[in-house]
Protein backbone atom coordinates (compact mmCIF):
# COMPACT_ATOMS: atom_id res chain seq x y z
CA UNK A 1 0.00 0.00 0.00
CA UNK A 2 1.61 3.51 -0.93
CA UNK A 3 1.81 6.36 1.33
CA UNK A 4 -0.96 8.15 -0.32
CA UNK A 5 -3.21 5.02 0.50
CA UNK A 6 -2.52 4.65 4.10
CA UNK A 7 -2.66 9.13 4.14
CA UNK A 8 -6.13 8.29 2.82
CA UNK A 9 -7.31 5.22 5.22
CA UNK A 10 -5.90 7.70 7.88
CA UNK A 11 -8.25 10.44 6.85
CA UNK A 12 -11.45 8.16 7.36
CA UNK A 13 -10.54 7.30 10.41
CA UNK A 14 -9.78 10.65 11.51
CA UNK A 15 -13.20 11.88 10.62
CA UNK A 16 -14.75 9.23 12.87
CA UNK A 17 -12.65 10.58 15.66
CA UNK A 18 -14.19 14.10 14.95
CA UNK A 19 -18.08 12.61 14.49
CA UNK A 20 -17.21 11.33 18.15
CA UNK A 21 -16.62 14.71 19.64
CA UNK A 22 -18.56 17.02 17.35
CA UNK A 23 -21.58 17.47 14.81
CA UNK A 24 -22.12 20.40 12.88
CA UNK A 25 -25.26 21.36 15.15
CA UNK A 26 -22.53 20.91 18.38
CA UNK A 27 -19.60 22.58 16.80
CA UNK A 28 -21.60 25.53 15.44
CA UNK A 29 -23.14 26.19 19.13
CA UNK A 30 -21.13 24.35 21.97
CA UNK A 31 -17.38 24.37 20.67
CA UNK A 32 -17.71 28.17 19.06
CA UNK A 33 -19.55 29.31 22.40
CA UNK A 34 -16.30 27.67 24.18
CA UNK A 35 -13.95 29.39 22.13
CA UNK A 36 -15.67 32.66 21.13
CA UNK A 37 -16.15 33.58 24.91
CA UNK A 38 -12.75 32.78 25.50
CA UNK A 39 -11.56 34.56 22.68
CA UNK A 40 -13.84 37.89 23.81
CA UNK A 41 -12.38 37.70 27.07
CA UNK A 42 -9.25 38.33 26.43
CA UNK A 43 -10.30 40.89 23.79
CA UNK A 44 -11.98 42.82 26.79
CA UNK A 45 -8.77 43.18 28.24
CA UNK A 46 -7.80 46.01 25.59
CA UNK A 47 -11.04 47.33 26.64
CA UNK A 48 -10.25 47.39 29.64
CA UNK A 49 -7.10 49.07 29.54
CA UNK A 50 -9.11 51.66 27.62
CA UNK A 51 -6.98 51.23 24.12
CA UNK A 52 -8.60 50.55 20.46
CA UNK A 53 -5.17 49.73 19.28
CA UNK A 54 -4.24 47.35 22.00
CA UNK A 55 -7.98 46.00 21.47
CA UNK A 56 -7.83 45.52 17.78
CA UNK A 57 -3.94 43.82 18.26
CA UNK A 58 -5.69 41.33 20.72
CA UNK A 59 -8.79 40.82 18.54
CA UNK A 60 -6.08 39.69 15.27
CA UNK A 61 -3.86 37.31 17.20
CA UNK A 62 -7.05 35.92 19.22
CA UNK A 63 -8.97 35.15 16.01
CA UNK A 64 -5.76 33.93 14.64
CA UNK A 65 -4.97 31.70 18.00
CA UNK A 66 -8.14 30.10 17.67
CA UNK A 67 -7.39 27.85 14.81
CA UNK A 68 -3.94 26.79 16.16
CA UNK A 69 -5.56 26.13 19.78
CA UNK A 70 -7.90 23.75 17.89
CA UNK A 71 -5.47 22.76 15.93
CA UNK A 72 -3.65 21.30 19.60
CA UNK A 73 -5.83 17.84 19.42
CA UNK A 74 -3.38 16.40 17.65
CA UNK A 75 -1.23 16.17 20.35
CA UNK A 76 -3.58 13.73 22.21
CA UNK A 77 -4.96 12.36 18.82
CA UNK A 78 -1.60 10.76 18.15
CA UNK A 79 -1.92 8.82 20.98
CA UNK A 80 -5.25 7.34 20.37
CA UNK A 81 -3.64 4.68 18.32
CA UNK A 82 -2.28 3.10 21.90
CA UNK A 83 -5.23 3.23 23.90
CA UNK A 84 -7.08 1.35 20.86
CA UNK A 85 -4.54 -1.26 20.78
CA UNK A 86 -3.80 -0.82 17.25
CA UNK A 87 -0.18 1.14 17.71
CA UNK A 88 1.64 -2.11 17.69
CA UNK A 89 -0.06 -2.97 14.13
CA UNK A 90 1.02 -0.03 12.74
CA UNK A 91 4.37 -0.44 14.00
CA UNK A 92 4.52 -3.83 12.39
CA UNK A 93 3.31 -3.37 9.29
CA UNK A 94 5.37 -2.36 6.35
CA UNK A 95 4.51 1.27 5.76
CA UNK A 96 5.99 4.21 7.67
CA UNK A 97 4.08 4.99 10.50
CA UNK A 98 3.88 8.83 9.36
CA UNK A 99 1.01 8.69 6.59
CA UNK A 100 -1.14 6.95 9.03
CA UNK A 101 -0.94 9.85 11.66
CA UNK A 102 -0.90 12.57 9.29
CA UNK A 103 -3.94 11.74 7.47
CA UNK A 104 -5.52 10.27 11.01
CA UNK A 105 -4.69 14.05 12.76
CA UNK A 106 -5.26 15.91 9.58
CA UNK A 107 -9.09 16.47 10.33
CA UNK A 108 -7.85 18.49 12.86
CA UNK A 109 -6.16 20.94 10.46
CA UNK A 110 -9.66 21.38 9.31
CA UNK A 111 -11.22 21.72 12.47
CA UNK A 112 -8.28 24.25 13.38
CA UNK A 113 -8.72 26.60 10.01
CA UNK A 114 -12.54 26.64 11.13
CA UNK A 115 -12.37 27.61 14.12
CA UNK A 116 -9.74 30.65 13.26
CA UNK A 117 -12.58 31.72 10.19
CA UNK A 118 -15.36 31.44 12.53
CA UNK A 119 -13.65 33.23 15.52
CA UNK A 120 -12.75 36.38 13.14
CA UNK A 121 -16.25 36.87 11.94
CA UNK A 122 -17.65 36.29 15.08
CA UNK A 123 -15.27 39.35 16.91
CA UNK A 124 -15.57 41.04 13.93
CA UNK A 125 -18.96 41.19 14.31
CA UNK A 126 -18.74 41.86 17.97
CA UNK A 127 -16.56 44.80 17.72
CA UNK A 128 -17.13 45.79 14.16
CA UNK A 129 -13.62 45.27 12.49
CA UNK A 130 -14.11 46.22 9.09
CA UNK A 131 -12.25 43.68 6.49
CA UNK A 132 -10.52 45.01 3.75
CA UNK A 133 -11.03 42.83 0.05
CA UNK A 134 -7.89 41.75 0.62
CA UNK A 135 -8.76 39.98 3.57
CA UNK A 136 -9.73 36.75 1.43
CA UNK A 137 -5.63 36.55 1.79
CA UNK A 138 -6.73 35.65 5.47
CA UNK A 139 -7.78 31.75 4.07
CA UNK A 140 -4.20 30.97 2.56
CA UNK A 141 -2.55 32.14 5.61
CA UNK A 142 -4.69 30.46 8.31
CA UNK A 143 -4.42 27.97 6.78
CA UNK A 144 -0.47 27.85 6.87
CA UNK A 145 -0.29 28.87 10.57
CA UNK A 146 -2.93 25.67 11.42
CA UNK A 147 -1.02 23.66 8.85
CA UNK A 148 2.58 24.54 10.41
CA UNK A 149 1.11 23.63 13.96
CA UNK A 150 -0.04 21.09 13.39
CA UNK A 151 3.70 19.62 12.14
CA UNK A 152 4.76 20.93 15.56
CA UNK A 153 1.72 19.41 17.45
CA UNK A 154 2.60 15.94 15.69
CA UNK A 155 6.08 16.35 17.00
CA UNK A 156 5.00 16.62 20.28
CA UNK A 157 2.06 13.89 19.98
CA UNK A 158 5.07 11.85 18.61
CA UNK A 159 7.22 12.20 21.55
CA UNK A 160 4.33 11.52 23.97
CA UNK A 161 3.51 8.33 23.15
CA UNK A 162 6.22 7.59 24.90
CA UNK A 163 3.99 8.49 27.63
CA UNK A 164 0.28 8.69 26.76
CA UNK A 165 -0.90 9.59 30.17
CA UNK A 166 0.69 13.24 29.46
CA UNK A 167 -0.79 13.72 26.57
CA UNK A 168 -3.78 16.27 27.98
CA UNK A 169 -1.09 17.63 30.01
CA UNK A 170 1.09 19.16 27.07
CA UNK A 171 -1.39 19.62 24.41
CA UNK A 172 -2.84 22.32 27.34
CA UNK A 173 0.09 23.70 28.47
CA UNK A 174 1.85 24.16 24.75
CA UNK A 175 -1.17 26.52 23.70
CA UNK A 176 -0.84 29.22 26.60
CA UNK A 177 2.57 29.54 25.84
CA UNK A 178 2.13 29.93 22.13
CA UNK A 179 -0.38 32.43 22.86
CA UNK A 180 2.05 34.09 25.33
CA UNK A 181 5.47 33.76 23.07
CA UNK A 182 4.36 34.17 19.71
CA UNK A 183 2.70 37.58 18.80
CA UNK A 184 -0.88 36.86 20.37
CA UNK A 185 -0.99 39.35 23.23
CA UNK A 186 1.85 41.12 23.24
CA UNK A 187 4.71 41.56 20.36
CA UNK A 188 7.46 39.20 20.37
CA UNK A 189 9.73 42.25 21.16
CA UNK A 190 8.16 42.43 24.67
CA UNK A 191 10.27 38.52 25.76
CA UNK A 192 13.98 38.40 26.47
CA UNK A 193 16.14 37.60 23.68
CA UNK A 194 16.62 34.09 23.94
CA UNK A 195 12.41 33.48 24.15
CA UNK A 196 12.56 36.10 20.89
CA UNK A 197 14.41 33.64 19.08
CA UNK A 198 12.57 30.91 20.33
CA UNK A 199 9.52 32.60 18.86
CA UNK A 200 11.06 32.13 15.55
CA UNK A 201 11.04 28.81 15.27
CA UNK A 202 7.56 28.09 16.72
CA UNK A 203 4.36 27.77 14.57
CA UNK A 204 2.24 31.08 14.46
CA UNK A 205 4.96 33.65 15.56
CA UNK A 206 5.42 34.61 11.26
CA UNK A 207 1.99 33.40 10.32
CA UNK A 208 0.64 35.81 12.28
CA UNK A 209 2.71 38.67 11.47
CA UNK A 210 1.34 38.46 7.90
CA UNK A 211 -1.65 38.50 9.00
CA UNK A 212 -1.37 42.03 11.10
CA UNK A 213 0.25 43.14 7.85
CA UNK A 214 -1.94 42.24 5.98
CA UNK A 215 -4.77 43.62 7.81
CA UNK A 216 -2.96 46.99 8.17
CA UNK A 217 -2.31 47.49 4.65
CA UNK A 218 1.18 46.57 4.82
CA UNK A 219 3.04 45.23 1.14
CA UNK A 220 1.60 42.20 -0.51
CA UNK A 221 5.59 41.24 -0.95
CA UNK A 222 6.29 41.67 2.78
CA UNK A 223 2.51 39.60 3.69
CA UNK A 224 4.19 36.91 1.48
CA UNK A 225 7.76 36.74 3.01
CA UNK A 226 6.19 36.03 6.17
CA UNK A 227 3.86 33.70 5.29
CA UNK A 228 6.29 32.01 3.17
CA UNK A 229 8.71 32.08 6.83
CA UNK A 230 5.31 30.37 8.81
CA UNK A 231 5.63 27.77 5.78
CA UNK A 232 9.46 27.22 6.52
CA UNK A 233 8.65 26.52 9.78
CA UNK A 234 5.90 24.06 9.50
CA UNK A 235 7.70 22.17 6.75
CA UNK A 236 10.75 22.21 9.25
CA UNK A 237 8.89 20.93 11.97
CA UNK A 238 6.77 18.24 9.55
CA UNK A 239 10.50 17.39 8.78
CA UNK A 240 11.18 16.61 12.78
CA UNK A 241 7.78 14.94 13.39
CA UNK A 242 8.46 11.87 10.27
CA UNK A 243 11.96 11.31 12.01
CA UNK A 244 10.27 11.51 15.81
CA UNK A 245 7.54 8.96 14.81
CA UNK A 246 9.15 6.16 13.12
CA UNK A 247 12.60 6.88 15.35
CA UNK A 248 10.60 6.53 18.39
CA UNK A 249 8.19 3.82 16.93
CA UNK A 250 11.59 1.60 16.24
CA UNK A 251 12.95 2.36 19.73
CA UNK A 252 10.01 1.63 21.37
CA UNK A 253 9.59 -1.92 19.11
CA UNK A 254 13.19 -2.44 20.48
CA UNK A 255 12.58 -2.12 24.01
CA UNK A 256 9.12 -3.72 23.42
CA UNK A 257 7.19 -0.73 25.33
CA UNK A 258 5.23 -0.32 22.14
CA UNK A 259 1.72 -2.05 23.51
CA UNK A 260 2.23 -0.04 26.52
CA UNK A 261 -0.51 2.42 27.39
CA UNK B 1 -42.65 -28.16 59.11
CA UNK B 2 -41.30 -24.60 58.91
CA UNK B 3 -43.36 -22.43 56.24
CA UNK B 4 -40.97 -21.46 53.29
CA UNK B 5 -40.68 -17.98 53.15
CA UNK B 6 -40.37 -16.90 49.47
CA UNK B 7 -36.97 -14.80 48.93
CA UNK B 8 -39.55 -11.49 48.44
CA UNK B 9 -41.00 -11.13 51.51
CA UNK B 10 -37.98 -11.53 53.87
CA UNK B 11 -37.03 -8.78 55.78
CA UNK B 12 -34.03 -6.65 54.30
CA UNK B 13 -31.63 -6.02 56.52
CA UNK B 14 -31.21 -2.82 58.30
CA UNK B 15 -29.36 -0.39 57.34
CA UNK B 16 -28.24 2.60 59.99
CA UNK B 17 -26.66 5.12 58.95
CA UNK B 18 -26.16 7.68 61.60
CA UNK B 19 -24.10 11.45 61.67
CA UNK B 20 -20.80 9.67 62.41
CA UNK B 21 -21.68 7.22 59.74
CA UNK B 22 -21.69 9.95 57.36
CA UNK B 23 -18.51 11.72 58.74
CA UNK B 24 -16.57 8.55 58.58
CA UNK B 25 -17.61 8.04 54.79
CA UNK B 26 -17.06 11.57 53.44
CA UNK B 27 -13.35 11.29 55.32
CA UNK B 28 -12.57 8.11 53.72
CA UNK B 29 -13.96 9.74 50.65
CA UNK B 30 -11.66 12.35 50.86
CA UNK B 31 -8.50 10.23 51.38
CA UNK B 32 -9.30 7.84 48.95
CA UNK B 33 -9.75 10.25 46.20
CA UNK B 34 -6.35 11.95 47.06
CA UNK B 35 -4.52 8.34 47.00
CA UNK B 36 -6.59 8.05 43.48
CA UNK B 37 -5.63 11.87 42.09
CA UNK B 38 -2.04 11.01 43.50
CA UNK B 39 -1.44 8.35 40.56
CA UNK B 40 -3.31 9.76 38.06
CA UNK B 41 -1.82 13.33 36.64
CA UNK B 42 -5.03 13.52 34.26
CA UNK B 43 -6.76 14.92 37.91
CA UNK B 44 -4.20 17.59 38.05
CA UNK B 45 -3.83 18.64 34.58
CA UNK B 46 -6.14 22.40 35.40
CA UNK B 47 -3.94 22.82 37.85
CA UNK B 48 -0.50 22.21 35.88
CA UNK B 49 -1.89 24.06 33.15
CA UNK B 50 -4.24 26.78 33.51
CA UNK B 51 -2.09 29.08 35.54
CA UNK B 52 0.02 29.48 32.42
CA UNK B 53 -2.56 32.15 31.37
CA UNK B 54 -1.53 34.20 34.04
CA UNK B 55 2.11 34.43 31.71
CA UNK B 56 -0.51 35.89 29.05
CA UNK B 57 -2.75 38.32 30.89
CA UNK B 58 0.66 39.64 33.17
CA UNK B 59 2.69 40.09 29.99
CA UNK B 60 -0.55 42.13 28.47
CA UNK B 61 -0.53 44.43 31.62
CA UNK B 62 2.81 44.83 32.51
CA UNK B 63 3.41 45.79 28.60
CA UNK B 64 0.11 48.44 29.10
CA UNK B 65 2.18 49.59 32.22
CA UNK B 66 -0.52 48.60 34.13
CA UNK B 67 1.28 45.96 36.79
CA UNK B 68 -1.24 46.97 39.39
CA UNK B 69 -4.09 45.12 37.66
CA UNK B 70 -1.92 41.90 38.64
CA UNK B 71 -4.75 41.01 41.60
CA UNK B 72 -6.80 40.64 38.45
CA UNK B 73 -4.43 37.83 36.74
CA UNK B 74 -4.35 36.04 39.76
CA UNK B 75 -7.69 35.49 40.53
CA UNK B 76 -8.75 34.86 37.24
CA UNK B 77 -5.96 31.92 37.25
CA UNK B 78 -7.55 30.91 40.65
CA UNK B 79 -10.68 31.00 39.52
CA UNK B 80 -10.09 29.42 36.44
CA UNK B 81 -8.42 26.36 37.53
CA UNK B 82 -11.28 25.83 40.32
CA UNK B 83 -13.95 25.73 37.80
CA UNK B 84 -11.94 23.89 35.74
CA UNK B 85 -10.98 21.02 38.40
CA UNK B 86 -14.60 21.10 39.51
CA UNK B 87 -15.90 20.84 35.64
CA UNK B 88 -13.60 18.86 33.94
CA UNK B 89 -12.24 16.60 36.77
CA UNK B 90 -15.10 16.55 39.44
CA UNK B 91 -18.10 16.14 37.15
CA UNK B 92 -16.23 13.34 35.78
CA UNK B 93 -16.66 11.08 39.14
CA UNK B 94 -19.66 9.35 38.40
CA UNK B 95 -18.82 8.69 34.59
CA UNK B 96 -15.50 7.02 35.82
CA UNK B 97 -17.00 4.95 38.38
CA UNK B 98 -19.15 3.47 36.40
CA UNK B 99 -16.19 2.94 33.14
CA UNK B 100 -13.99 1.59 36.50
CA UNK B 101 -17.50 -0.25 37.07
CA UNK B 102 -17.50 0.58 40.75
CA UNK B 103 -20.67 2.62 40.79
CA UNK B 104 -22.49 -0.44 41.55
CA UNK B 105 -20.92 -1.34 44.40
CA UNK B 106 -20.57 2.08 45.80
CA UNK B 107 -24.08 2.26 45.32
CA UNK B 108 -25.10 -0.74 47.08
CA UNK B 109 -23.17 0.34 49.98
CA UNK B 110 -24.83 1.16 52.87
CA UNK B 111 -23.52 4.53 53.13
CA UNK B 112 -24.50 7.91 50.95
CA UNK B 113 -23.15 7.66 47.78
CA UNK B 114 -24.08 10.99 47.15
CA UNK B 115 -21.66 12.21 50.61
CA UNK B 116 -19.00 10.34 48.70
CA UNK B 117 -19.44 12.02 45.58
CA UNK B 118 -20.23 15.49 46.78
CA UNK B 119 -16.76 15.00 49.15
CA UNK B 120 -14.65 13.67 46.20
CA UNK B 121 -15.59 17.02 44.19
CA UNK B 122 -14.82 18.83 46.92
CA UNK B 123 -11.63 18.03 47.17
CA UNK B 124 -10.80 18.08 43.64
CA UNK B 125 -11.79 21.22 43.41
CA UNK B 126 -9.90 22.25 46.81
CA UNK B 127 -7.13 21.31 45.15
CA UNK B 128 -7.26 23.85 42.53
CA UNK B 129 -5.90 26.38 44.97
CA UNK B 130 -2.85 25.37 44.25
CA UNK B 131 -3.02 27.08 40.59
CA UNK B 132 -3.31 30.89 42.48
CA UNK B 133 0.46 29.59 44.26
CA UNK B 134 1.68 28.81 40.63
CA UNK B 135 0.00 31.84 39.13
CA UNK B 136 1.38 34.15 42.21
CA UNK B 137 5.30 32.55 41.38
CA UNK B 138 4.86 33.12 37.79
CA UNK B 139 4.09 36.90 38.70
CA UNK B 140 7.12 36.76 40.96
CA UNK B 141 9.59 34.76 39.05
CA UNK B 142 8.84 35.72 35.42
CA UNK B 143 7.53 39.07 35.73
CA UNK B 144 8.95 40.55 39.55
CA UNK B 145 5.52 41.57 40.51
CA UNK B 146 4.61 40.81 44.00
CA UNK B 147 1.16 40.44 45.17
CA UNK B 148 -0.04 40.32 48.37
CA UNK B 149 -2.75 39.34 50.29
CA UNK B 150 -4.19 41.98 52.37
CA UNK B 151 -6.87 40.26 53.88
CA UNK B 152 -6.03 36.39 54.11
CA UNK B 153 -8.96 35.30 56.70
CA UNK B 154 -11.34 37.05 54.26
CA UNK B 155 -9.03 35.30 51.04
CA UNK B 156 -9.27 31.87 52.92
CA UNK B 157 -13.01 32.33 53.75
CA UNK B 158 -13.70 33.18 49.91
CA UNK B 159 -11.96 30.63 48.50
CA UNK B 160 -13.73 27.60 50.59
CA UNK B 161 -16.95 29.37 49.71
CA UNK B 162 -16.33 29.44 45.91
CA UNK B 163 -15.08 25.64 46.32
CA UNK B 164 -18.30 24.61 48.13
CA UNK B 165 -20.40 26.98 45.17
CA UNK B 166 -18.62 25.00 42.30
CA UNK B 167 -19.50 21.35 44.56
CA UNK B 168 -22.51 22.24 44.33
CA UNK B 169 -22.88 23.74 40.38
CA UNK B 170 -20.70 20.65 39.48
CA UNK B 171 -23.23 18.12 40.90
CA UNK B 172 -25.68 19.22 38.46
CA UNK B 173 -22.60 18.43 35.91
CA UNK B 174 -21.74 14.99 37.32
CA UNK B 175 -25.33 14.56 37.02
CA UNK B 176 -24.98 14.67 32.68
CA UNK B 177 -22.15 13.13 32.19
CA UNK B 178 -23.29 9.98 33.79
CA UNK B 179 -26.20 9.95 32.09
CA UNK B 180 -25.26 11.25 28.79
CA UNK B 181 -22.07 10.33 26.47
CA UNK B 182 -21.87 13.28 24.71
CA UNK B 183 -22.46 15.36 27.75
CA UNK B 184 -18.71 16.62 27.30
CA UNK B 185 -20.37 19.34 24.88
CA UNK B 186 -22.11 20.41 27.65
CA UNK B 187 -19.00 21.05 29.51
CA UNK B 188 -17.31 22.55 26.53
CA UNK B 189 -20.23 24.86 26.25
CA UNK B 190 -20.60 26.04 30.18
CA UNK B 191 -16.90 26.88 30.12
CA UNK B 192 -15.97 30.07 28.50
CA UNK B 193 -19.54 31.67 29.36
CA UNK B 194 -18.96 30.74 33.09
CA UNK B 195 -15.94 33.06 33.25
CA UNK B 196 -17.19 35.87 30.91
CA UNK B 197 -20.13 36.32 32.93
CA UNK B 198 -18.56 35.83 35.91
CA UNK B 199 -16.04 38.77 35.26
CA UNK B 200 -13.30 36.57 36.64
CA UNK B 201 -10.66 38.46 34.50
CA UNK B 202 -12.28 41.86 32.94
CA UNK B 203 -15.03 43.68 34.68
CA UNK B 204 -18.65 42.71 33.81
CA UNK B 205 -19.88 46.21 33.08
CA UNK B 206 -17.66 46.18 30.14
CA UNK B 207 -20.45 43.30 28.68
CA UNK B 208 -24.01 44.94 27.15
CA UNK B 209 -26.67 45.77 29.36
CA UNK B 210 -28.88 42.84 28.85
CA UNK B 211 -26.26 40.68 29.72
CA UNK B 212 -26.24 42.33 33.30
CA UNK B 213 -28.75 40.61 35.38
CA UNK B 214 -27.02 37.15 34.29
CA UNK B 215 -23.93 37.93 35.93
CA UNK B 216 -25.10 38.30 39.30
CA UNK B 217 -26.66 34.48 38.93
CA UNK B 218 -23.31 33.13 38.54
CA UNK B 219 -21.19 32.67 42.08
CA UNK B 220 -17.98 33.48 40.05
CA UNK B 221 -18.86 37.46 39.90
CA UNK B 222 -19.46 37.60 43.24
CA UNK B 223 -16.06 35.14 44.32
CA UNK B 224 -14.29 37.37 42.01
CA UNK B 225 -14.79 40.64 43.35
CA UNK B 226 -14.77 39.21 47.22
CA UNK B 227 -11.23 37.73 46.04
CA UNK B 228 -9.75 40.90 44.55
CA UNK B 229 -10.92 42.89 47.61
CA UNK B 230 -9.15 40.57 49.85
CA UNK B 231 -6.15 41.04 48.54
CA UNK B 232 -6.14 45.10 48.19
CA UNK B 233 -5.44 46.90 50.86
CA UNK B 234 -8.61 48.80 51.68
CA UNK B 235 -11.19 47.38 53.96
CA UNK B 236 -13.69 45.16 51.90
CA UNK B 237 -17.39 46.05 51.57
CA UNK B 238 -20.52 44.12 51.02
CA UNK B 239 -18.25 41.33 52.46
CA UNK B 240 -21.41 39.14 54.24
CA UNK B 241 -23.56 39.84 50.71
CA UNK B 242 -20.97 38.24 48.72
CA UNK B 243 -20.60 35.69 50.60
CA UNK B 244 -24.20 34.39 51.19
CA UNK B 245 -24.96 34.79 47.27
CA UNK B 246 -21.87 32.41 46.66
CA UNK B 247 -23.02 29.79 49.28
CA UNK B 248 -26.84 30.33 48.28
CA UNK B 249 -26.40 29.55 44.51
CA UNK B 250 -24.25 26.90 45.80
CA UNK B 251 -26.52 25.73 47.39
CA UNK B 252 -29.64 25.88 45.08
CA UNK B 253 -27.21 24.25 42.81
CA UNK B 254 -26.40 21.26 45.16
CA UNK B 255 -30.15 20.88 45.87
CA UNK B 256 -30.85 20.39 41.62
CA UNK B 257 -27.66 18.77 41.60
CA UNK B 258 -29.03 16.18 43.91
CA UNK B 259 -32.32 16.00 42.20
CA UNK B 260 -31.18 15.33 38.63
CA UNK B 261 -28.61 12.81 39.99
CA UNK B 262 -31.65 10.88 41.82
CA UNK B 263 -33.23 11.21 38.63
CA UNK B 264 -30.38 9.85 36.72
CA UNK B 265 -29.19 6.68 38.94
CA UNK B 266 -33.99 5.80 39.13
CA UNK B 267 -33.08 5.61 35.72
CA UNK B 268 -29.75 4.05 35.40
CA UNK B 269 -31.04 1.17 37.60
CA UNK B 270 -34.44 0.79 36.17
CA UNK B 271 -32.73 -0.03 32.77
CA UNK B 272 -30.03 -2.05 34.94
CA UNK B 273 -27.18 0.07 33.49
CA UNK B 274 -25.14 1.77 36.40
CA UNK B 275 -22.47 -0.85 35.66
CA UNK B 276 -22.59 -0.67 32.09
CA UNK B 277 -20.50 1.67 29.71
Amino acid sequence: MSALQVFRKGLVVGREDFRAFWNLRTWLSAWMLRIGTGALLWVLVGRMLGSEEKLAYLLIGNAVIAGPIAVGMVIPASTWDRWESTYPLLVVSPSSMVPAQLGRTAIWWLHGVGTSLATFALLGLCFGLALPPRAILLLPLIAVVCASTHAFALTLGGLVNRVPPLRNVLQNSVMPLLMAVCGVSVPVSFWPPWLQLTAQVLPVTHGLSAVRTLLAGGALPEVAEQGALELLVGVSWLATAAFTIDWLANQGRADGSIELT
Amino acid sequence: MDEVVPPSVLPLPRVRTARADVWFVAVTALRTQLRMTRHNIEDLMPVLTIPLLTLVSLAIFVQAGRADLADRALVASLLMTLGQMGLFVGSEVVARDRTQQTLELAVAAPGSYFVVLATRIFMLTLLGVLGFLEGWLIARLCFGVQVRLAHPLLFTTAVLATTLATTGTCLITAAFTSLLPNARTLQHALNGPFYLLGGVLVPVTLLPDWVQPLTRINYFYWSANLLRAAMRPEPPEQVALSLLAILALGLASAGLGLWLLQRAFQHLRRHGTLGLT
